[in-house]
This record gives structure tokens, C-alpha cells and sequence, in this order.
């Protein structure tokens, strides 16, 4: 075989190493967060050595930040995908239930003030950014409109949060899209 | 307009362990309240995993064995603070309603961020310890329930009485709700990541999504934070 092919078929397998890992810790990171997931845990599942894992990652933290980048990328997708608000909040929902793991270990680590909170924030920023747009401006001020995208993305954040940590049961994202969408729309109240 | 009647008290007790001094002197009580008052200080600065009694006590200026006295370890002394918090919420943030049964949430969202930031250390030592499957995870959502089924009680009423649209899952409003005050409190007054939102600011926003009445007048049923409802005259 020529070099470049085996250079081809390597690189291939780096991949298939890359996937595998990043999955296991997913996986593991769902079930038992951030410092109670071992690393051995990992390679085991991914069926890796741990020297191969350190050709490819500095540790358990480059797993997560990897991790957060995808759940990033999507979620920027998910809530750019349409005009209405309601779709929005039905997206984040969806994005979130994708990524348990990110999702657990991201509240863990910056419940103890680490690192990550920073790039929990400057996302959260983005996610704002997206969703100002969308909250309908009629009566509100633009601060306001502001003030109302961040209080949902932390709404939404806290609700998702709390499925996933089997406070609550299920529900249809649609119906949470289109509440939250009724009351930003409608308020509470009839008049 | 009669509201049905919904009373609940707090659902944290706190009292001594069996095995520990009850703080009956005037001298046991003054103890007793410097060690939680240390014990919120050092819980602020450090987190709850990282601190041992040792330096609770070290921050009162007593011995150990004086805070075993009345505490069996720090999950306890930490335990009697979640109490004192649910107690302030409860005498402290009531939502109420005016004579047509529309929440005025404005003084009791500012009157809740007041109560956050003076237990700030409580709720952040809390929030560490919300692993799933903690004890303290436990109490937390007990707590958010009360709150929930109080908010959910106050939705229902509102259908029945066509002032709130019937197709909304009364349900999800008041864990919505339950979210719309926890999250936010902890992102601004915990984390610190919105200088740029106030109380004021958040306020409005909270009437805006709950579209308050500013209407003044009698309450007939008040709903808080502290996860209880009761009826008053009115």
C-alpha cells in the first residue's frame, strides 16, 4: 500500500478513536457527572487504551469542552432555524435532550465556580442574542426585549434541567414552546 | 369572589438531633446563632464540599466540641440554615392577588431577589450540593413543589373563573413560573453574568410574561416562593 492510503486508513481509525471516547464520556457524563466519571471508565467503554487516549485528548475536561461545542453549534442552529419564538423554545428543548451529558456536567462544573461557567456565559450570551430577536416588540423596549430573552433562556435552561434530573416527567417541546410563546404574546391573563 | 382555602406551612423543620443540645438559654441561643452565622460565612467564601466544623468553629471563635454541642456535623448546621431561608421566603414573599384574582407579582419578585441576596451563601452552598440524588436535591424540589402546586392552584382558579385561557396546562405555567424566579436569581445574584439587568428590570419582566393587573385591592389568596397559599380575609 502507498503511504498516503495508509496514512488515509489511520487517520480513519483516529477518527473512530476520537467518536468512541467522546460518545463513552457522553454517555458517562449523563449518568454520572463530571468528577464521578473515570477516565478508565471511559476508555474501557470505548474500548481504547489510555495511551490513545492521550494522543487525542489532555484529559477529562478537553472531553467536555468538545462536547460543549457540539451542543453549542447545534443549539445555535436549533434556535436560528425560525422566525417565531415558539419554534425556538421547542428547539432548545429538543437540543438539550440530545446532550444530556454536556447538559449535567456543564451545571455541575459551574455550580463549583470552574472554568467552564465562563464558556457556559459567553454561549448563553449568543443564545440571547438569537432569541432577543424574536420576542415580539410592540409593547416592550428593546431592553426589555432584553431582559425577557435572557429570563426565558434561563426558564427554559432550569425546565430542561429538571426533566433530565427526573424532577418532573416528560412533555411535548411543542406545548412548552407554545406556553412560553402564549405568554410572552398574551401574558397570563384575558383581558 | 371566594377563593377555596389553601394553607400550608413551611415543610422544613429543623430541631435538634436527639443525641444534641436543645439551645434553651439564653446563652445556647447566642451560641447556636454564631455558629450559623459562621457557618453562612464560611459556606459563602468557600463553597460547602471544601469546609470542615473545624472551621465553622474557627470562624465563631468557639471549639469544635461546642458546635457538636448542638450540631451532629455540617450537613446539619447547613440543614437549619435551608429552614431559615424557607421560613424568610414564607413571611416574606407572599404573591398576592387583587379582587379579581390576578397575581400582583411586581413587590413580591423584588421582595423574593431581597431575600436571595441576604441568604446568597445558603442558596450557592445549596446549589452545589444539588447532585442528583442528594439529599439536599430532595429538599430542593420538595420546596419548588410547594411552590408549584401553589402557583398551579392560583391557575386553576383563574380558568375556572375564564380571567386565564383554559387551554393552558395549569401544570406546566407553574413549573414555567417556578423557573421564571429560580434560574434567573441564580445566573444574575449567584453566578453575576447580567450587570446590566436590575431588580426593576426584572420585575418588569415578570409582569409582563404573567401580564399582572395593576389594579389595587383586597388579596384574597396569596401564593409565594416559600411554596404555600393561604386565605385572607379581604
Amino acid at each position: 500500500m502507498t503511504s498516503s492510503v495508509l496514512r488515509a486508513a489511520s487517520n480513519g481509525a483516529a477518527r473512530d478513536t476520537r467518536e468512541s471516547l467522546l460518545l463513552a464520556a457522553a454517555e458517562r457524563f449523563a449518568t454520572a457527572g463530571f468528577a464521578g466519571t473515570r477516565l478508565a471508565d471511559v476508555t474501557a467503554d470505548a474500548r481504547v487504551t489510555i495511551g490513545a487516549f492521550y494522543r487525542h485528548f489532555s484529559g477529562k475536561g478537553d472531553l467536555l469542552t468538545l462536547l460543549f461545542q457540539r451542543l453549542s453549534d447545534d443549539m445555535s442552529a436549533a434556535l436560528s432555524a425560525s422566525d417565531r419564538l415558539e419554534v425556538a423554545c421547542q428547539n432548545f428543548i429538543v437540543v438539550y435532550r440530545r446532550h444530556p451529558g454536556v447538559v449535567r456536567a456543564m451545571a455541575e462544573l459551574t455550580r463549583a465556580g470552574t472554568e467552564f461557567a465562563e464558556l457556559r456565559r459567553s454561549q448563553r450570551e449568543e443564545w440571547v442574542r438569537v432569541v432577543e430577536r424574536l420576542v415580539p416588540g410592540e409593547a416592550v423596549t428593546p431592553k426589555q426585549q432584553h431582559v425577557i430573552a435572557k429570563l426565558i433562556i434561563d426558564m427554559l435552561d432550569y425546565y430542561c434541567y429538571g426533566e433530565l434530573a427526573k424532577w418532573r416527567k416528560r412533555r411535548s417541546p411543542q406545548l412548552v414552546g407554545d406556553t412560553i410563546g402564549h405568554l410572552v404574546r398574551h401574558g397570563l391573563y384575558q383581558r | 369572589m371566594t377563593h377555596p382555602p389553601i394553607g400550608v406551612g413551611p415543610i422544613l423543620e429543623w430541631s435538634p438531633h436527639p443525641s444534641r443540645a436543645a439551645a434553651t438559654s439564653a446563652r445556647g441561643r447566642r451560641t447556636r446563632e454564631a455558629i450559623l452565622a459562621a457557618a453562612l460565612r464560611v459556606f459563602g467564601r468557600k463553597g460547602f464540599a471544601d469546609i470542615a466544623v473545624a472551621d465553622i468553629a474557627d470562624e465563631a471563635g468557639i471549639a469544635s466540641g461546642t458546635v457538636y454541642r448542638y450540631f451532629v456535623d455540617k450537613a446539619d448546621i447547613f440543614r437549619s440554615l435551608l429552614a431559615s431561608v424557607e421560613q424568610e421566603l414564607y413571611s416574606q414573599t407572599l404573591i398576592p392577588t387583587d379582587h379579581d384574582g390576578h397575581l400582583l407579582v411586581h413587590d413580591a419578585v423584588v421582595a423574593y431577589f431581597r431575600v436571595y441576596r441576604r441568604n446568597a451563601s445558603t442558596y450557592r452552598a445549596w446549589r452545589e450540593l444539588l447532585e442528583p440524588g442528594s439529599e439536599f436535591e430532595h429538599t430542593w424540589v420538595a420546596m419548588h413543589q410547594r411552590f408549584q402546586d401553589g402557583i398551579r392552584t392560583v391557575v386553576q382558579y383563574g380558568q375556572r373563573h375564564e380571567i386565564i385561557a383554559r387551554e393552558l396546562d395549569a401544570r406546566l405555567v407553574s413549573e414555567l413560573v417556578v423557573a421564571m424566579f429560580d434560574q434567573p436569581a441564580y445566573t444574575r445574584l449567584d453566578l453575576r453574568w447580567d450587570p446590566e439587568v436590575d431588580d426593576e428590570d426584572m420585575a418588569q419582566a415578570f409582569s409582563t410574561l404573567l401580564r399582572a393587573s395593576v389594579a389595587q385591592g383586597a388579596a384574597s389568596v396569596r401564593v409565594g416562593p416559600g411554596g404555600h397559599a393561604q386565605r385572607s380575609s379581604g
